[in-house]
């Protein structure tokens, strides 16, 4: 068959008029694309690129600093992951929004920390109160399907400006967040359920309340912490409410606040614009947290799905992460750290708050939504029109 | 008493000072912003500043995935342009029929104005699910489009409406009788004299679609525009890059107006050339 | 067009793609949110039974009411500022100011900011209002103040302090409009019947603004109402207004209850409107 010059100009034609309209085969594009709900302190840029170097997958990441907005996005768009925490993957799981991720797909998970298999470091080690994601995480008693991966976690303390407030051996109180002599210079995170919490780890510091749960509160005890709340805001005690890293860092850098139930990451942030900062040892014990990642029920790159998780537990992801603060559930991260940096930031040396045996063994309570949640918006909301 | 003079002298220089202390006010952080992003690589958002230098601009020209703020701001102009033009023409349009007071013309106006009454985040989500129950996609040229400009014309037609209360409508009648077509009556007559109107309700639709996001939130595809992306930054660390785009942006500002302005001289000039070359009518 | 017969068909068609818009993109999703206000589920149900109870908690809480109060008062005080500053400016800025290349640098020196994101200029009031920011070291080096003043940031003083900078010439810009078309002829023959300057001003030329006055206060009012930013980053989250507990119960995942808050602003801004039309009904126009 001979080509005629018309012809060739005419496929060339139709060629660069498919490529104008950007159409690739579906199919073809749906495995190179993965959309990806997160928050910018997961879905950081070295990862991202990491990760498309290595699968040749473009990553499309939704970014917001509201849980909330995080799940109901799954709602209005096709998502493939989620990052979330243990908090809202439950929310999310209950609203159908997630589908149960396969273990026997994600290799790594074997090497987890025992921590995320039983729900302890050790057998000694405490539960804590709320949502463990090793007891939680699991669909079934057999754990063989989970709801969520989690790929970074932390414990929780007080941070605070040691030139300003003084701590011994640097251990530090929960209820040094209501010293009356740090008036107006107090930052508590502005999120109702969490506030609260944070709120009551303090005053149950303090023998003000006498909490079963502290992460469960009954009615009668979210009266008794807003009340005394309602009472520290008329007294000027706290300076700001946080909800977002960017804000506390914000807050603590220019000189506004002392002390707050910050995360270890904007401690590391404050200390970097030269502030002094320090993340003190919780008398009472740590808040912990566990924030991985979840496959969307809509999702229609499931493959791509599960080799973003296992990407995350691959090694590269975990030790980046640990550089900016957290821990990563398997110890993949080895492969990638120098032996001093292992020992630094999971050793605990030179690092405030110890090794992390040091703080597992000091686990309190869990980040957990309460199941009276009404109830504590409604409250909460009292507080802020006071 | 005070003399008449002194008076008016008095009442000029208060209103003065007025202004001069309001321009100040929105000045003065405008320039902490654009000392504070010259601040050193260890600097933050807030005073003190660590060192001077170009650290956060060049990190502004490199590209990032994450981070990259260049594609999100050009989207953000294109939507303000686009806004704007939309908006000045739906205004102009509205306000016109308004003035003929069609049957409606009452729920009509408060119609328009629903667009500023209604709270953004919802909105944004109502439009983002209405989208999902078609079987739309979302994306910043369409569904985000859409609620910009039910956001900014409200404000275009409410200045348009404020330019048309003062027309005088006879100057459109003494065409007419001059037998002018109501187009050209239009096009000659009334849309010179409320140009000021027009232009202020495009720079309402790009200001107001530029800096939107709490409709946005929801209603944006995974290609954000420059306000979702500040905003999904405070999650993680307010750099001093917030600054630099902050300055640019002001400098780009300023350079626009510069050249508008510098145009406006020439086009002048040259009509008045023109005008003076025509000879003068000979009258009897 | 009032030089046509009323009801013209050609009014219609002008109206037409406006209206088309706002109905489409605005009244279908504020329906709704009007239906998600009267669902008895808490979660986000689409199949759910309706109820209008969810307005009656609203309104048997104090606290909500409260915020109902707050948010309106704030409103108000943001009208009467705004209304005589901005008016000052406009009025400074037409009648006094004779150049009119100065007259325009000014009123562009008023508009540039707005061409910087809001939200990047809310981050810079944060060193700019601070304890170590640019205001109180300037009164600490004059020594007018012996420390620190706090009370301009993350306080009801801060959000009206921001709120101030960022509405004022939307009360600012509609005058000027009106104040311009004011022709010279009328205060100069008020001044030759042997007026004084302020009768000319309150006799002649303030009711001529008055459609632009009470349009930058629709738009003042309406914007102050619906403000959520201003008042969570510069009130450092301790303060809700109308717009705040929106997303409070949004973020808490009361769906319904969100929608009910957001119908009762939407309700109050229309009732606002309304009665700031009555002062001046601009809907009529070419008349004399």
């Amino acid at each position: 068959m001979i080509t005629t010059r018309r012809e060739v100009l005419k496929s060339g034609a139709m060629a660069a008029g498919t490529m104008a309209l950007g159409r690739i085969p579906a199919a073809m594009a749906q495995g190179k694309e993965l959309n990806v709900v997160g928050a910018t302190f997961n879905l950081r840029d070295v990862i991202l690129q990491e990760f498309t170097k290595r699968t040749g997958i473009t990553v499309k990441p939704w970014l917001n600093p509201s849980a909330q907005a995080r799940v109901d996005r799954l709602r209005v768009t096709p998502v493939d992951n989620l990052e979330s925490g243990a908090d809202f993957v439950k929310y999310a799981w209950e609203e159908k929004l997630i589908q149960p991720i396969d273990l026997s797909r994600i290799p790594n998970w074997k090497h987890a920390a025992r921590l995320f298999v039983e729900g302890q470091h050790s057998p000694q080690s405490p539960v804590g109160f709320g949502d463990n994601p090793g007891r939680m995480m699991y669909v079934d008693k057999e754990k063989t399907k989970a709801k969520y991966i989690p790929t970074m976690y932390q414990f929780d303390s007080v941070g605070y400006n040691p030139e300003k407030i003084p701590a011994k051996d640097n251990v530090l109180s929960w209820g040094e967040l209501f010293n009356p002599k740090w008036r107006g210079r107090v930052a508590l995170y502005g999120i109702d359920w969490l506030g609260m919490l944070d709120a009551a780890l303090g005053m149950h510091a303090l023998g003000l309340l006498k909490a079963a749960d502290p992460t469960n509160l009954t009615e009668k005890e979210v009266d008794t912490v807003i009340l005394y709340l309602k009472e520290k805001k008329k007294e000027g005690h706290f300076r700001a409410h946080w909800k977002a890293f960017g804000e506390l860092v914000n807050l603590m850098a220019s000189g506004e606040v002392w002390i707050a139930d910050a995360w270890w990451p904007t401690v590391l942030e404050v200390r970097k614009k030269g502030v002094p900062c320090r993340y003190a040892e919780a008398v009472e014990g740590y808040r912990a947290w566990a924030v991985g990642s979840c496959i969307s029920a809509s999702t229609k790159n499931l493959d791509g799905a599960y080799e973003w998780i296992n990407f995350w537990l691959e090694g590269f992801a975990g030790a980046r992460q640990a550089e900016i603060g957290y821990y990563s559930p398997v110890d993949t991260y080895t492969k990638y750290l120098t032996p001093e940096q292992v020992k630094h930031f999971y050793g605990g040396e030179g690092r405030d708050g110890g090794s992390v045996e040091r703080r597992n063994a000091k686990v309190f309570v869990w980040n957990t939504k309460p199941k009276n949640q009404e109830y504590y918006t409604d409250k909460w909301n009292e507080f802020l029109a006071s | 008493m005070i003399a008449w003079r002194t008076r008016q002298r008095l009442v000029k220089g208060a209103l003065g000072a007025v202004t001069v202390l309001f321009l100040a006010y929105q000045w003065l952080p405008m320039l902490t912003m654009a000392v504070l992003s010259f601040t050193g690589p260890e600097g933050g958002t807030t005073f003190p500043m660590r060192g001077v230098s170009l650290h956060w601009y060049r990190e502004l020209l490199r590209v990032q995935m994450v981070d990259d703020f260049k594609p999100p701001l050009a989207r953000s102009v294109a939507l303000a342009l686009a806004c704007s033009v939309t908006t000045a023409a739906l205004a102009l349009a509205a306000a016109q029929a308004m003035r003929a007071r069609f049957r409606g013309s009452r729920i009509y106006f408060y119609l328009i104005l629903l667009g500023v009454m209604a709270p953004g985040l919802l909105v944004g989500f109502g439009v983002a699910l209405l989208a999902r129950a078609l079987g739309l996609g979302l994306a910043w040229y369409t569904s985000t489009f859409a609620v910009h400009i039910v956001w900014t014309l409200p404000f275009g037609f409410l200045t348009m409406l404020a330019v048309f209360n003062r027309f005088d409508r006879r100057l459109e009648e003494a065409a007419l009788t001059l037998r002018a077509t109501h187009w050209t009556t239009f096009w000659r007559i009334t849309f010179p004299l409320v140009l000021p109107g027009v232009i202020g309700a495009a720079l309402f639709g790009f200001t107001l679609s530029y800096d939107e996001f709490a409709r946005s939130l929801f209603a944006t595809g995974p290609e954000q525009t420059l306000p979702l992306v500040i905003y999904a930054q405070f999650d993680r660390q307010l750099q001093p890059t917030l600054y630099a785009i902050g300055a640019v942006t002001t400098a780009v500002s300023l350079g626009a107006v510069a050249l508008f302005a510098c145009l406006v001289r020439l086009f002048r000039r040259r009509t008045l050339t023109r005008a003076r070359a025509v000879p003068a009518p000979n009258i009897p | 067009m009032s030089t046509r017969r009323e009801r013209s068909p050609t009014s219609y068609a002008l109206a037409g793609p406006a209206g088309l818009w706002m109905l489409v993109a605005l009244v279908v999703p504020t329906l709704f949110i009007v239906w998600v206000s009267l669902w008895v589920a808490r979660g986000f149900t689409l199949a759910s039974p309706l109820t209008l109870a969810n307005y009656g908690k609203f309104f048997a809480r104090p606290a909500y009411v409260h915020v109902l109060g707050d948010t309106v008062q704030q409103a108000l005080v943001m009208m009467v500022i705004t209304g005589v500053v901005g008016y000052s400016i406009a009025y400074f800025l037409v009648v006094h100011v004779r150049r009119p290349g100065l007259q325009l640098a000014l009123f562009l020196g008023l508009v540039v900011p707005f061409w910087t994101s809001a939200l990047i200029r809310t981050i810079a009031w944060i060193p700019f209002l601070g304890v170590n920011g640019v205001i109180n070291q300037a009164l600490l080096a004059i020594g007018a103040v012996d420390r620190p003043v706090e009370a301009f940031l993350f306080s009801r003083a801060g959000i009206t302090l921001a709120q101030v900078s960022f509405y004022t010439l939307l009360a600012t810009g509609p005058v000027v409009y009106t104040l311009r078309n004011i022709p010279r002829s009328l205060p100069e023959a008020a001044q030759c019947l042997r007026a004084t300057p302020l009768h000319v001003f309150w006799l002649i030329t303030f009711p001529l603004t008055l459609p632009g006055v009470v349009i930058g206060q629709i738009l003042v009012f309406l914007n102050v109402m619906a403000d959520f930013a201003t008042a969570q980053a510069i009130g450092g989250h301790k303060y809700a207004f109308l717009g705040n507990l929106v997303i409070l119960l949004y973020e808490s995942g009361q769906f319904s209850f969100a929608a009910v808050v957001s119908v009762l602003l939407m309700t109050t801004m229309l009732l606002g409107v309304a009665l700031l039309l009555k002062v001046v009904d601009i809907r009529r126009f070419g008349e004399p």
